[in-house]
């Protein structure tokens, strides 16, 4: 290529008239940090990780008031009556996923009891054979005791709960063996005193009246107390929403609370322990790291010693002798991370010092009479600030995934917050009948570490070009 | 190393004495027993002459304490339960180390293909996602939904008895499978990672140009020097089989040392955790010197006394 010119083009520079002169880059400047996007913004990877990062603080900022439902602090008896319920989004319901329904095993005359009364009408969706339907003896089922069917489980949990309880034929059954007189009824019968039972009736949260009791008034025989004994729509009662208007997101625990609400707020917990953790590690380890590397000598010395002693001590027992002393309180556990957690910054910084305490600038700055305290903080801290916090992106997902697996295991296990470890444990528990509980703090735990890994990642590449392709 | 293995040890005990509520007689067994034990371990003393009781304790009887919960001696207890995890450890550690290594070396050599991509991708995810969710997600997947599993946790000895031994064996090919896959995704990454590197360094061009195939290069200098740093990891890794998890065990109930410590977590069980604690150390320390043995051994450039060792 360079030989195609035509020869007659060039000519000399003494021969021309135009003064050369130099010209100004017509290019932007670029700076350090617009240098590091233009790298991250490369990395679609993690660029779609760091998207989904700002969705999951979007949901952990507001995602626990985004259902007002308080029934669990208020009512815990009645919060339990709605638990398990399985997940309901609006909208998605329609598509046949989050449509709060579940296929479940039950005895053919419960059923066949249900489909026909008028409060459960409708509350099987499909699975039931026309032959139980007329007749829940029929002889084709003879050897079938449980049937399994495709139930609305929001209606079914209310049916249940309010109108018939799930072993009534059981209970039936019991007393014609037995010859025992137990209620089939017990679950749901409640009473009530006359002032509730007409604030009630008003409210038409009253399905029937099993029974009205007359029991005397010493005061004033004229007026005898009443008691009535009925079925209350427990939906109603509890939430003031029919089931059908009900929606859990991500369904319930097992004492009622709003899953959704509690994968957010044990999110928000882990995050801020992991960021006070990170910030107390920075501190503690830098200021140390900062004197032992610029000063070194003796002190460096002692210093090493110390923290290989420190280091040495696994974390899991500076965890549970600390939960064991003093109780597994928030900042038991924030203790427990930052006691043997500031080494790594201390590395990082001490590595840091001693490396540039013998730079020129630093000489520089020693000639014009700066003091050892303003070199170490003016001069030297801003060159290890990048290094630290692109750490920061890796550090985070590192505490979940610590605090994560010990709230799993109950080592660590909060009296009074919840924490998606502890969720998932609970999910473990009972995944063979709602496996939803299971499910959906798994799956946020995964999404959110994977997201985190990658968007640390990226950032590190970006920052530290260097490191690139070292992972 | 000696030194800071007893003044961690030191350190343990110091803190498992501070605990408030450590020699409280129990209920039912009356003073005798909590006399005995304030005798042989010096409860009334401070808490230096019961270090000093406790080790006096181990050389002379071979004893670490008394477990408050099994009511035995601890030593009797925990070494028991180490068979367990050794069986549910070892064969998912042998089986990872070949399988990381090869996945390592092929995403190595197809960088940036389409082999490397895929690789790539399950490392981030099986790196990331804990394991604990893991382990849940596939009892959950493999037993409950799709059963394939027999069973979600491995068979007790009873069951093995009674059910024979096949079944037996096929309830542990599920926590074998996620151990393995759980154990690869590290060692894969640091391998592809070292194995690239040593792939643009100028022997690698020097070899190519005395004549070597390629494959000859990477197989007889890249991939010696790109594993030489794994060697001791994988020597310490057996010693590490000992210790077990606390998460497989717990999840996959085997009744090994794992579950051991959260049974003394949750008992209290003072002498029980401090033997664990100890022992966890003592590996640490045993681990610490096979690792630096190894090096010399596998590496020439490295010698003992070269002053890189400390």
């Amino acid at each position: 290529m360079m030989n195609n010119i035509d020869k007659n083009k060039l000519v000399l520079i003494r021969d021309s008239d135009e003064r050369i002169i130099d010209q100004p880059l017509e290019t932007k400047e670029i700076g350090y940090y617009k240098d590091s996007w233009n790298r991250f913004k490369k990395n679609k990877a993690s660029l779609a990780a760091f998207v989904i990062i700002c969705i999951i603080f979007f949901f952990i900022l507001v995602g626990p008031y985004m259902k007002k439902y308080d029934l669990v602090k208020e009512d815990p008896t009645a919060a339990a009556r709605l638990g398990y319920l399985t997940p309901r989004i609006p909208g998605l319901e329609n598509l046949g996923i989050f449509d709060g329904t579940k296929t479940i095993s039950r005895g053919k005359r419960f059923l066949h009891a249900m489909y026909h009364s008028e409060f459960g009408e409708g509350i099987i969706i499909s699975g039931l054979p026309e032959e139980i339907i007329e007749d829940p003896l029929h002889p084709d089922y003879a050897n079938v005791s449980q049937i399994t069917v495709k139930v609305d489980y929001y209606r079914y949990i209310n049916y249940i709960t309010s109108y018939m309880p799930e072993r009534y034929f059981g209970i039936i059954d019991e007393n014609a063996v037995n010859g025992t007189n137990n209620d089939p009824l017990g679950e749901v019968r409640q009473t009530l005193t006359k002032d509730v039972f007409e604030d009630y009736m008003a409210k038409n949260y009253i399905i029937d009246i099993l029974a009205i009791k007359e029991s005397p008034n010493p005061s004033n025989p004229a007026e005898p107390y009443y008691q009535y004994e009925v079925r209350i729509n427990q939906f109603l009662a509890s939430l003031d929403q029919a089931p059908e208007d009900t929606y859990f997101w991500f369904g319930t625990t097992s004492r009622g609370g709003d899953l959704f609400t509690d994968i957010w707020t044990g999110a928000r917990i882990s995050l801020l322990m992991a960021i006070s953790v990170l910030i107390i590690n920075t501190i503690v380890g830098l200021t140390l790291g900062a004197i032992a590397g610029y000063y070194g000598g003796v002190l460096d010395l002692l210093f090493d010693r110390l923290v290989e002693i420190i280091s040495s001590i696994p974390f899991l027992s500076v965890l549970t002798l600390l939960i064991l002393r003093y109780g597994s309180a928030l900042w038991v556990i924030v203790l427990a991370f930052t006691a043997t957690g500031w080494i790594g910054a201390y590395g990082t910084g001490r590595m840091q010092f001693y490396r540039f305490k013998n730079r020129e600038y630093v000489l520089a700055a020693r000639t014009l009479g700066a003091s050892d305290g303003r070199i170490m903080f003016k001069h030297i801290f801003p060159n290890t600030l990048g290094l630290i916090v692109t750490g920061y992106a890796l550090a985070i997902p590192a505490f979940v995934f610590t605090e994560a697996s010990y709230a799993f295991l109950g080592i660590i296990n909060y009296s009074n917050a919840v924490s998606v470890g502890m969720l998932i444990q609970q999910g473990q528990a009972v995944m063979q009948v709602h496996p939803h509980l299971l499910i959906y703090p798994a799956l946020y735990i995964a999404i959110l570490m994977i997201a985190f890994n990658l968007f640390g990642n990226g950032l590190r590449d970006a920052f530290n070009p260097s490191l690139r392709g070292v992972e | 190393m000696f030194i800071t293995f007893f003044i961690t040890v030191f350190l343990f005990f110091l803190f498992i004495k501070l605990i408030p509520d450590n020699h409280i007689p129990p209920i039912f067994q009356g003073d005798d027993w909590y006399e005995i034990n304030r005798i042989r371990e010096g409860w009334d003393k401070p808490i230096i002459v019961q270090f000093g009781y406790w080790i006096r304790n181990i050389f002379r009887d071979g004893s670490f304490g008394f477990s408050v919960i099994y009511r035995r001696d601890v030593a009797n207890v925990y070494f028991g339960k180490i068979p367990a995890s050794i069986k549910i450890n070892i064969v998912p550690y042998f089986l990872s180390i070949p399988i990381a290594i090869t996945l390592g070396v092929i995403a190595a050599l197809k960088k940036n293909k389409i082999a490397d991509h895929i690789i790539s991708v399950g490392i981030m995810i099986f790196i990331s996602v804990p394991y604990f969710v893991v382990a849940v997600l596939s009892q959950y997947i493999f037993y409950f939904r799709l059963n394939w599993a027999p069973t979600h946790v491995i068979a007790t000895a009873s069951e093995f008895a009674e059910l024979g031994l096949a079944y037996g064996l096929s309830t542990y090919i599920l926590p074998v499978v996620v151990l393995t896959i759980s154990g690869i995704p590290g060692l894969a990454r640091n391998v592809r990672a070292e194995l690239t590197e040593q792939l643009t360094q100028d022997y690698m061009l020097l070899a190519r140009s005395k004549g070597l195939t390629k494959r000859q290069a990477i197989f007889r200098h890249a991939l010696k020097n790109a594993l030489v740093p794994f060697l001791p990891g994988i020597f310490i890794g057996i010693i590490g089989v000992m210790s077990g998890g606390i998460i497989t065990e717990q999840i996959f109930r085997v009744d090994g040392t794992g579950r051991l410590y959260l049974a003394a977590f949750n008992g209290r069980d003072y002498a029980l955790l401090m033997l664990i604690n100890t022992f966890g150390q003592f590996l640490f320390l045993v681990s610490a010197i096979v690792g630096d043995l190894s090096y010399t051994l596998f590496d020439p450039r490295i010698r003992v006394g070269s002053g890189k060792l400390s």
